[in-house]
């Protein structure tokens, strides 16, 4: 199963974005990340023909999805979106049964083969034990599951997820992931995943689809972390992705105002937010090497100089270790007449207690 | 299950019963041994007969077009009047009497569905404009209000003898209902009333949400449609020979998702069908026997037997 995107244009009235180009092919996870109000969902919406492309065309294995009726769609691919609808009064045997519609007539009679594809499913999912419980009663977490349930009992080659991690904790976040690339791989599944969790999209997905510079492109995952593409994606301001921890931090040195650890260990790391949220810098000297370091993922090296050599006036505030006191000598006189911000802290407790 | 098949059964009991019931009890006190003679078969088979069919298939007419009405607007509020089919079909009404003054039921009726379905047409133009349940509905009650301000102008101008008829006409009642017309007002509810059992799928699928429903298969732009279309004739046809009836089509959909707890509609659409047939009826005996010798307006007693009805549902339901 392939769907081509061929010059898509996409948007409700007039177009986000245009110009889409773009090849899925079955046995891989697509994640889609880009900004808030960027068109993913739109996206989505649009390969699976709830709302109409806006020009261009989406072929499935070579036929025009307009050319399709609803029913033939809906056998050939599913969707979750968040849950925007009141489904209180479902059962999640009622909402995961919703799947199996595409097959059945009017006179809507599930049989054994039904009721074993929905029990799958459940299981697969881990709701079993709720199969009888309105979702009124299940946690947000349960639901998302039970939606994903739902679209797994429709059986189509291509599946397709708007946020399907969100509300879950990440021991669940993990399990869906690894579910859906499983479903990818073993049953040779077309699946697409809009997430804001990276992590994960790196873990499990092949290809990225980002939105870029008004319209949308793809790519092998790696390539895209390699290339620092996510930075640019998110046009990330003040806060930085690291490509290789996968993960989010503030920019450091925005501040003018620094701070000056003397002695210590890490542990002031566990601070470092602390002091960047009320507009510190911190930095630490340590004393055997004569080196400062600055904090950034690990403590990176920032001047090789001696104590004395360092022009104490620059920090604001100077932590000093009672530990490292005797080893040190700090010319008090150095500083102005009205300079009183050297700290002294002899462990973790104490700089718990610190106010700045 | 097995639980709800039974109570469907019973439903069904119940309207064998109610049936037969309706044309025994009235103002005439009719003894069971005569029921077969000559003497009071004017009586059973061109009185009662009418009005115990009229209001049996009528409260099924008007239960079912608020059920899928509810469903498809997902709102508990939305009854058969919302989408303004009836107050179309009183100005019909207070036309003809203005125009006619002493009119006879069959024009009054008469007007009354071609202004019906005039307003059906209305409706329909912006079902298939808007795509947009939400605005289908605020139009729908907005025309409703703005008929209702023609209604009263009418009405402010209006000699006192006319208010009278046309207050009588809006109470809404069954037994004005000849027997000529049961043939043709039976066939439409019965052809429509199967027919909807035949869009449980859609029915069931728009419970979930236009998206999830379009992802099933279901092509809900058609069926909106489809659903207006239904709902909008099966108030008409009550409304043009009965007058507007309160409460039934709001109260019975909920009567019978609390009675059988389910959101399937293989069970809901039957339900509601055999629900509002006899809850209609019940009130249209209560009404013939109420205030003896009294024959008051069966829309009098639904309003005052729905309302607590419904109150006490959600009192209920809240309290489980």
């Amino acid at each position: 199963m392939k769907i081509r995107l061929e010059d898509l244009a996409i948007g409700y009235d007039k177009p986000i974005v245009e110009n889409i180009n773009i090849e899925f092919d079955s046995g891989n996870i697509y994640g889609i990340v880009g900004l808030n109000g960027c068109g993913k969902s739109t996206l989505l919406r649009t390969i699976s023909a709830i709302i109409p492309a806006l020009n261009g065309r989406i072929i499935i294995d070579d036929m025009d999805i307009n050319r399709l009726s609803k029913l033939e769609l809906s056998r050939k691919m599913s969707l979750v979106v968040p849950e925007y609808f009141d489904l209180s009064s479902f059962t999640v045997y009622d909402i995961v049964a919703f799947g199996r519609y595409p097959y059945k007539n009017f006179l809507l009679k599930f049989n054994h083969l039904d009721d074993e594809i929905i029990n799958n499913a459940l299981l697969e999912l881990e709701l079993i034990d709720l199969k009888y419980r309105k979702t009124a009663n299940i946690s947000q977490g349960e639901l998302q599951r039970t939606l994903i349930a739902r679209a797994f009992v429709q059986q189509t080659p291509v599946i397709l997820l708007d946020e399907p991690l969100s509300h879950l904790d990440p021991q669940h976040q993990f399990d869906i992931m690894k579910i859906l690339h499983n479903k990818a791989k073993r049953e040779n599944k077309l699946i697409i995943i809009i997430s804001h969790q990276i992590k994960f999209l790196t873990i499990f997905s092949d290809f990225i689809v980002y939105f870029l510079d008004n319209t949308v492109k793809m790519d092998k995952i790696e390539r895209f972390l390699y290339n620092n593409l996510y930075n640019n994606v998110f046009s990330l301001n003040e806060i930085y992705f690291d490509r290789y921890s996968l993960d989010f931090d503030i920019f450091p040195y925005k501040s003018k105002k620094k701070i000056l650890f003397i002695g210590g260990d890490n542990d002031i790391i566990i601070f470092f937010r602390y002091f960047l949220r009320n507009g510190y810098t911190p930095y630490c000297y340590n004393i055997e090497k004569n080196l400062i370091y600055y904090y950034a993922k690990k403590w990176n090296i920032l001047i090789n100089k001696k104590l004395e050599e360092i022009n104490l006036n620059e920090y604001e505030y100077i932590f000093i270790d009672e530990n490292v006191k005797s080893k040190i000598y700090i010319d008090e006189s150095e500083f102005g007449l009205d300079y009183k911000n050297i700290i002294y802290y002899k462990n973790f407790e104490d700089l718990l207690y610190i106010d700045i | 299950m097995k639980k709800n098949k039974l109570k469907i059964v019973a439903i069904i009991i119940f309207s064998f019963i109610l049936l037969p019931l309706g044309l025994l009890i009235g103002n005439i006190n009719i003894p069971l041994k005569d029921f077969f003679t000559e003497k009071y078969s004017f009586i059973i088979w061109n009185i009662r007969f009418p009005r115990t069919v009229g209001s049996f298939l009528g409260g099924a007419a008007l239960s079912i077009s608020g059920l899928i009405l509810q469903i498809l607007f997902s709102n508990p509020l939305a009854g058969p009047f919302v989408l303004g089919i009836s107050s179309a079909s009183l100005v019909g009404a207070i036309l003809v009497i203005f125009i006619f003054t002493v009119p006879s039921f069959f024009t009054l009726s008469i007007f009354s569905i071609i202004f019906s379905f005039l307003m059906i047409l209305v409706v329909l133009f912006f079902a298939k404009r808007l795509q947009k349940k939400e605005s289908i509905l605020i139009i729908g009650i907005m025309i409703g209000y703005f008929l209702s301000a023609l209604i009263n102008i009418i009405i402010y101008f209006a000699p006192a003898k006319e208010v009278k008829d046309f207050h009588i006409w809006i109470l809404g009642s069954f037994a004005r209902l000849p027997i000529d017309v049961i043939p043709f007002y039976s066939l439409v509810i019965l052809s429509l009333l199967i027919f909807t059992l035949f869009l449980i799928k859609p029915l069931n699928a728009f419970q979930m949400g236009e998206v999830y429903a379009n992802v099933i298969g279901i092509d809900t732009s058609k069926y909106l449609y489809i659903f207006v279309l239904i709902s909008s004739i099966l108030t008409a046809i009550v409304t043009s020979f009965a007058g507007p009836i309160a409460f039934i089509g709001l109260a019975s959909p909920h009567i019978a998702r609390y009675i059988f707890d389910s959101v399937d509609n293989k069970i809901i659409v039957t339900a509601t069908i055999f629900i509002g047939g006899n809850l209609l009826l019940l009130c249209d005996i209560l009404s013939r026997i109420i205030l003896p010798p009294n024959d008051i307006p069966v829309g009098l007693v639904t309003s005052l037997l729905g309302a607590p009805i419904v109150v006490l549902l959600i009192w209920r339901n809240i309290n489980k």
